[in-house]
């Protein structure tokens, strides 16, 4: 029966080219988030600062909450330290002979462009460093620093750290010098005031007998699952927290990456695989009636997907590990992924994509089995095989009824507010497009009615044909007009959500931003004397210090109990230079074990002022908050408003990110410390949010990847349909017509269908839209560049029209009588 | 063993609730007889060879192949039957444009995963005519051809039956007379029984018998009758009809 499959595959060759390239993408793609996945599974960065401690116990960079179903892993953005006492237990697991304790805390020197780390001189052997020159600090006002940072024993320099800017003497040059991260070592008591959390360490350093992982096995069994123990090629991630951090989002990402594909994989294969069916139904009924069983039939179109899924593994496997490669080089780029982590290529990701194609071939074609066991023999007999079945009424009653429930999700997200509003726009846009695609006959219909006087008026013979056509094949072009709406909604929705929030944002920051001058430093941060010495410069009115992080919010979700980071500012109050855009309560009382919300996270977290909120600082400490002030500007500024010190105790640096200044002159604050970039209010803007532009990345991404699927379907259903009109032009032609009127009538035809298109697509979008920026800006205005909506109108109506015209144009290079006969 | 060919008895056929294709018609074709069963558009005679082939099932009554009762069987075995003892040709599209000559008249033992008797093949294809063009497509042949090769498939099984959906429909008085000629010849000289619906006089007058519906029964036969005659009966049967009450009937 297969070869009898191939053997018939002319004629359909579009079909099949189509179904095979949806495939070999949908493979490609499968395949390159396994390799995503697998580079996070297997991640390893070789170790550096610990190379020379066999194991390394560290704190877990993640909070997991442990639900019914699953385990939700939230990674932690600031390290988090663990209890110092931990020393004796460890030192006491057999095998162990040293347990060396590690502070790490960033640091900011003058002059250097890379990431500097303050540690203990105590701990250098953990590398292991060594004096090349001098010797070690003995006092708090000396230290020893890798021989990278090119500094001369003697020399005296300036070190930013979490108690201020101090001036240091270099006693000793250490080496070797290392790749990721520099050292600025100090006395044992020094380091640990930088590091201000007492009875705490960053890390510890074990030494020991024999191989690192038994060693490593029995610590963890000593020490159970509140530390992360590390060996081998793994000690590197106990080096950066944000390796953790790249690591999850590496395997989460390519997980509901894989997820997405496979669903509009199986969409979009379904429809080619289905058409290929339809085209051939006379032939299906032929074999039918002498002799194939509905068995046979199905295992012929069955297995006909499953070989081209074969095929399309052979090409499609090498590209997706290019793709893989490309897109893990991208992570990287975008300081997703930690520099250093290596893609991991090997056969398992690749074996297992095969595996969910085939899968994907086999699901897809599902349907089309289906409906060819369901054609009758005698459907071969007779003349002719007119449009078959009616429009179903059933279609067009589940057509109405998402289109209530759409009309009634946009409605309640107007009553609602917040959270709930911004969470229902995907909803609405899925039952929007949904109810568009199951009443798209009666749209066609409704656009050939509505537009056929005018057109009729314009053009006599080839829009008279066209609106004539419209109204009768509606089932035809309907199924044209489907994935174009499909289109159209899905990219405006995706890429005007995007405007909205960018807006929004940059809107927010502006208006929120009422000071004269905004320090940044470009180290880890500005310490305390910086702030200080502004409040002492003259004309100053107002000094506020900021620092950016990020929270965990212990929420509950529609009755589930849910891990949600949000981003955080911690800030000084009174608050000059900054407005919050304070609805409730007072900013003025945001000191000890206190909170302010903007309204999107009060309506997460069901909370008002006064109300108490449960969340996790940066480095997972839990802490209880009572809530002073509900805000306006989230999006400009962050979700949470922690009180400054709460916030610099628990971040890594102890620093100010940002100090906002009011009055004053730039020249003088320049001069305040070395490294320090002052800009003005104009200069400002909105913080650079990496993670919103990560994501944000990352939706476009995904949404070019669902539009390369729905330009596939979008081509071999139109090509199909046109291709399907042989006799019909071949008719029109002999009866008088010349190409260019059926030429001209094709074009109609395809401006009618991108038009309903652009306009079903514009009405979905709408109150998605709307939803969505009332939820998250409170107003139901979103933010639509013209240039964009424009682009979106133009692809579209550029796709109907190349993919209606060209087949047409081919089909009238024939000639019309011998095409009549079929 | 079974004298006739096929036996169809008190055979009923409604689609939906109103529309009574088939009102109780029994009739036996015997062996190695050429039936040919004519009507008006609309009088049931293509229900009555879907039915009687095993291509649909009746709603009452039942239908004998040989001796095998077809009426109560699935999808599946009714296939099996129609693989294992019926022939059809088709008016148009009777054959697969992809294949050959060959791969089409092969088509039921590649379906029956059986292997073909070479030398019945030989010799059909040589009987229908198509000594030369067993490696074209249908494409490159003419319609009086293409239907030769439908009748080869039909009859490279050994068939219990043949059965012919105004085989000649679509082609020329010539070539029409061709393809007639060839049926006849293959019942007179290997005895293979033929059911044939057509609503063309001059195609009738090859079969031994022709049977006539209206409105879903049989109201009139004749034997070796000459086209005049049975273009006669077929007017009169028009007139029947017209003067008659007016029943809903559809094919």
């Amino acid at each position: 029966m297969l070869r009898l499959a191939f053997a018939t595959s002319r004629g359909r060759l579009l079909s099949l080219a189509s179904s095979f390239v949806a495939l070999l993408f949908a493979v490609a793609l499968i395949a390159s988030c396994g390799l995503l996945m697998e580079s996070g599974l297997r991640a390893h960065l070789p170790a550096e600062r610990y190379g020379a401690a066999p194991v390394v116990v560290a704190g877990v960079q993640e909070v997991t909450l442990r639900s019914k179903e699953a385990e939700l892993g939230q990674s932690l953005p600031e390290p988090v330290a663990i209890p110092a006492t931990l020393a004796k237990k460890i030192a006491q697991v057999p095998g162990v002979t040293e347990v060396v304790p590690e502070v790490g805390f960033p640091v900011g020197l003058t002059g250097a462009d890379r990431r500097v780390v303050g540690r203990s001189w105590q701990s250098a052997r953990l590398t292991p460093y060594t004096l090349t020159k001098g010797r070690a600090p003995a006092t708090a006002g000396e230290i020893v620093v890798d021989v990278t940072l090119g500094r001369k024993v003697g020399q005296k320099v300036r070190v930013a750290g979490r108690d201020g800017l101090r001036d240091y003497t270099v006693t000793g040059i250490a080496g070797p010098g290392l790749a990721r991260q520099a050292s600025v070592f100090f006395t044992e008591q020094r380091a640990a005031e930088l590091f201000a959390r007492p009875g705490k360490v960053s890390a510890f350093g074990v030494f020991g007998e024999g191989e690192g992982e038994g060693l490593a096995e029995r610590v963890e069994q000593a020490l159970g699952d509140k530390v992360t123990v590390y060996a081998g090629d793994q000690r590197g991630l106990a080096e950066d927290t944000s390796a953790q951090g790249g690591r999850q989002m590496l395997i989460m990402l390519s997980a509901s990456l894989v997820g997405v594909i496979v669903m509009v994989a199986v969409l979009v294969i379904a429809g080619t695989f289905g058409l290929s069916v339809r085209q051939r139904d006379r032939e299906i009924a032929l074999l039918r009636a002498v002799g194939a069983t509905p068995r046979q039939v199905r295992a012929m179109i069955g297995r006909e997907a499953l070989v081209i899924g074969i095929a399309a593994l052979v090409p499609g496997l090498p590209l997706g590990v290019a793709l893989g490669t490309w897109l893990f080089g991208q992570f990287v780029a975008r300081g997703m992924v930690p520099e250093g982590f290596a893609a991991a290529v090997s056969p398992l990701p690749l074996l297992a994509a095969a595996g969910i194609g085939l899968l994907t071939a086999w699901l897809a074609a599902l349907g089309a089995v289906r409906r060819a066991a369901r054609i009758k023999p005698t459907e071969a007999l007779g003349e002719a095989m007119a449009e078959r079945r009616e429009l179903g009424r059933g279609r067009m009653i589940s057509g109405l009824v998402f289109l209530v429930l759409g009309a009634a999700a946009s409605a309640a997200s107007m009553a609602a507010a917040g959270e709930t509003a911004a969470m229902s726009a995907s909803a609405i846009v899925l039952l929007l497009i949904t109810a568009a695609i199951l009443l798209s006959p009666w749209l066609v219909r409704l656009a050939a009615l509505l537009a056929s006087g005018v057109i009729g008026r314009t053009s006599p013979v080839s829009g008279y044909l066209a609106t004539a056509n419209t109204r009768t094949a509606a089932k035809r072009l309907a199924s044209v007009a489907g994935p174009l709406i499909l289109m159209f909604a899905f990219t405006a929705t995706t890429l005007f959500a995007q405007s909205t929030i960018g807006d929004a944002t940059t809107r927010q920051a502006l208006e929120g931003n009422r000071a004269d001058y905004i320090l940044q430093s470009t180290g880890p941060g500005l310490p305390p004397d910086v702030a200080q010495a502004a409040r002492g410069l003259s004309g100053v009115t107002g000094v506020t210090q900021t620092i950016g992080t990020e929270v965990i919010a212990d929420t509950v979700e529609l009755g589930d109990p849910t891990l949600k980071p949000m981003g955080a500012l911690g800030l000084t109050v009174p608050a000059h230079g900054i407005d919050l855009g304070v609805t409730s309560g007072s900013l003025e009382r945001l000191r000890g074990d206190t909170v302010a919300l903007s309204t999107l996270a009060a309506s997460s977290f069901d909370a008002e002022v006064g109300g108490k909120v449960r969340l996790l600082l940066g480095d997972g400490t839990p802490v209880t908050l009572t809530v002073v002030a509900v805000y306006e500007r989230g999006l400009g500024f962050g979700d949470v408003a922690l009180p400054y010190t709460l916030a610099r105790d628990h971040s890594a640096a102890g620093m100010a990110g940002r100090v906002y200044v009011t009055g004053g002159e730039k020249e003088r604050l320049a001069a305040l410390a070395p490294g320090l970039t002052v800009l003005d209010r104009a200069e400002a803007g909105a913080a650079v949010n990496a993670a919103q532009e990560f994501s944000d990345w990352v939706n476009l991404l995904v949404m070019g990847l669902i539009i390369v699927f729905i330009v596939i379907s979008v081509v071999n259903t139109l090509v199909t349909a046109t291709g399907g009109r042989v006799r019909e032009f071949a008719l029109l032609r002999l009866v008088g017509g010349t190409r260019r009127q059926v030429r001209g009538m094709v074009r109609w035809e395809a401006l009618l269908v991108g038009g309903l298109a652009v306009i079903a697509g514009t009405l979905i979008t709408a109150p998605t839209l709307m939803a969505l920026s009332y939820g998250l800006t409170g107003s139901p205005l979103p933010h639509v560049p013209s240039l964009t909506y424009a682009a979106i109108v133009v692809a579209t109506m550029g796709l109907a029209y190349a993919a209606t015209l060209t087949p047409a144009w081919k089909v009238l290079l024939g000639r019309p009588a011998e095409q009549i006969r079929g | 063993m079974a004298t006739h060919a096929v036996r169809l008895n008190a055979v009923t056929k409604t689609y939906g609730k109103h529309v009574h294709a088939l009102r109780g018609v029994t009739v036996e074709l015997p062996r190695g007889g050429f039936t040919a069963v004519m009507g008006p558009s609309g009088s049931g005679k293509s229900t009555f060879l879907h039915c009687a082939a095993g291509l649909d099932t009746p709603t009452s009554g039942t239908v004998h192949i040989g001796d095998t009762e077809l009426s109560r069987m699935n999808e599946t075995q009714l296939t099996e039957l129609r693989r294992e003892k019926a022939g059809f040709v088709f008016q148009a599209f009777n054959l697969i444009p992809s294949l050959t000559v060959t791969e089409n008249v092969l088509l039921p033992f590649r379906l029956a995963r059986r292997r073909p008797e070479h030398a019945w093949l030989a010799e059909v294809i040589e009987r229908v005519g198509l000594g030369g063009r067993t490696e074209h497509r249908p494409s490159q042949l003419s319609g009086g051809q293409q239907q030769r090769v439908a009748i080869a498939r039909a009859l490279v099984t050994r068939p219990e039956v043949v059965f012919a959906d105004e085989p000649t429909g679509a082609l020329d008085t010539q070539t029409a007379a061709e393809v007639l000629g060839l049926l006849r010849q293959v019942v007179n000289s290997t005895g293979q029984t033929v059911v044939m619906v057509t609503h063309d006089p001059v195609a009738a007058s090859y079969a031994d018998r022709v049977l006539f519906l209206a409105e879903g029964v049989l109201v009139d036969e004749v034997y070796a009758a000459n086209a005049q005659t049975i273009a006669h009966r077929m007017t009169m049967l028009g007139r029947a009809r017209l003067a008659g009450t007016v029943g809903a009937a559809a094919c």
